[in-house]
């Protein structure tokens, strides 16, 4: 049997409009922080869901999701949709995903967003509220 | 801010490459802002370095004559409606700054004795002067010995426009405006008329009735949007404690600027927008307006429209659904950013779809928060 190849790493520096992105599978870390209100979404997130894609093919025995987002704009409610519902299919399959959303106590709006991906999304959440 | 008000600030400002209008405190941060925002559109224009270096020394002179008086605090006085303004335009590659503030009336005389003698000398005379008040270190009873305006002059090449509006038997308000051509030497006096001072005090009426805060006309790239969400921040923090709430005005600004970055009509890749945040009773008020094209005008009525008779539940789920189901139009937009505008509004936004010319029409919408 072929192995499959490991995706490569990425590791994105946020700036003003771009959030932080990790995605590490050998140290198992898939991590979204910060702030996402990027010119082109596109150009952003294009590499991010090739990496998914690639990860799905030979996914960790346990996959958690990390969210720490301090805000984002519609186009990357969109894409996390788009993302999240990737990992729908491998949960079904094997109960391995798991999302958590950390956001801070008072931040109504971020709390309301996670709510409301939990709503449409058929993955477990876990929702941690830092002060 | 108010449609016909709205109006009449369009048609002064619509021709302008940049209209960046302010009204309100003048702290480090705020000014640096204005002029990175007044900034981005040198960029990559090297051969401009020049006028570049001349409009953010111009613009820094104007704060500094803001600040300097700004020891007669509009609140303090009880004339709030009477904060500091700050105007810069880029019309045809001339670039007029105007300030206003507070003064008190036993200075005018003075002032504008100085403003008139300035407009008199030439370059050799005004450079004269500078030396001998910089020699003397004459400082005036304000702390300005006139070296500011001398300056002014100087840098510009051109005379000092300026307005003096009597409010009280102790308080003036004082506008004092400059012009940098795009050559030097190379103006014609007719095209100081393009934007006289006059226009400048309208245009501060016009922001004042409506409690504006700011308002913006040019180009929405991202990094014009980046200092004008900034600074807002930085606003809405100073007044509005309820950070929830400041997140909601944030986020209708992203989505109200972002939509005229993505969506606007553009058919020299210039996303041209109005843009304006006013505040008054710790409500906010944002207005914005851009072109669409006539074919897509038909499609964002009907679904404005179409959004604007739900109830605040209805637009939840329906929100859900076009997450979900990401049914995106031509242009890639899926209506998402109008209805979070819609939901966050305290009451119903007010539009116009307003046909301009045989391919596009102005969008304009009016949002409280």
């Amino acid at each position: 049997m072929t192995k499959l190849p490991v995706p490569h790493p990425i590791h994105l520096i946020p700036s003003e409009d771009e959030p932080e992105i990790i995605l590490d599978k050998a140290k198992n870390i898939l991590k979204f922080s910060g702030t996402s209100i990027p010119e082109d979404p596109e150009k952003l997130f294009r590499p991010v869901m090739n990496w998914v894609n690639q990860y799905l093919k030979s996914p960790n025995p346990k996959t958690s999701i990390e969210f720490m987002m301090e805000y984002y704009n519609s186009s990357t409610a969109r894409f996390f949709v788009e993302m999240l519902e990737k990992f729908e299919e491998l949960n079904d399959r094997t109960g391995s995903v798991s999302i958590i959303w950390k956001c801070r106590k008072d931040d109504v709006v971020m709390v309301e967003r996670g709510e409301d991906l939990k709503a449409i999304i058929n993955l477990p959440f876990k929702f941690i509220e830092y002060t | 801010m108010n449609w016909n008000d709205f109006q009449s600030i369009y048609s002064l400002i619509k021709d302008d490459q940049l209209c960046l209008l302010y009204r309100g405190d003048f702290a480090d941060e705020v000014t640096v802002r204005l002029i990175d925002l007044s900034d981005i559109q040198f960029s990559g224009a090297a051969d401009r370095v020049n006028m570049r270096k001349k409009v953010a020394f111009l613009m820094a002179e104007c704060f500094q004559n803001v600040i300097r008086h700004s020891e007669i605090s509009p609140f303090e006085v009880g004339l709030p409606e009477y904060a500091g303004f700050f105007m810069t335009r880029n019309i045809d590659g001339e670039y007029y700054i105007a300030s206003g503030n507070l003064i008190e009336n036993q200075y005018v005389p003075d002032l504008r004795a100085k403003i008139e003698n300035i407009n008199k000398l030439s370059p050799g005379e005004l450079k004269e002067l500078y030396m001998k008040v910089l020699g003397k270190d004459e400082i005036s009873a304000k702390g300005g010995a006139g070296l500011g305006l001398i300056e002014m002059a100087r840098k510009s090449g051109r005379k000092l426009e300026s307005d003096f509006r009597k409010i009280n038997e102790t308080l003036t308000f004082f506008y004092i405006q400059i012009l940098i051509g795009g050559m030097e030497g190379d103006l014609q006096e007719s095209r100081v008329k393009s934007c006289p001072i006059c226009n400048s005090v309208e245009l501060n009426e016009l922001l004042t009735r409506n409690d504006v805060l700011m308002a913006y006309h040019g180009d929405f790239r991202q990094d014009a949007i980046l200092p004008l969400l900034n600074m807002i921040n930085r606003n809405i923090n100073n007044i509005r404690a309820e950070s929830y709430l400041n997140k909601t005005i944030f986020h209708v600004l992203v989505e109200m600027l972002q939509n005229i970055m993505h969506h606007g009509y553009a058919p020299n890749d210039k996303k041209e927008g109005i843009f304006s945040l006013a505040v008054s009773d710790k409500k906010f008020n944002i207005c914005a307006a851009n072109y669409v094209s006539n074919d897509k005008s038909l499609y964002l009525r009907e679904i404005l429209d179409s959004f604007l008779t739900h109830s605040n539940g209805e637009l939840k789920s329906m929100y859900k659904q076009i997450l979900k189901g990401g049914t995106q139009n031509s242009d890639g937009g899926a209506g998402l950013g109008l209805i979070d505008i819609i939901r966050a509004s305290s009451k119903t936004p007010e539009y116009r779809l307003v046909r301009i010319d045989d391919s596009k029409s102005l969008f304009y919408i009016n949002v409280v928060i």
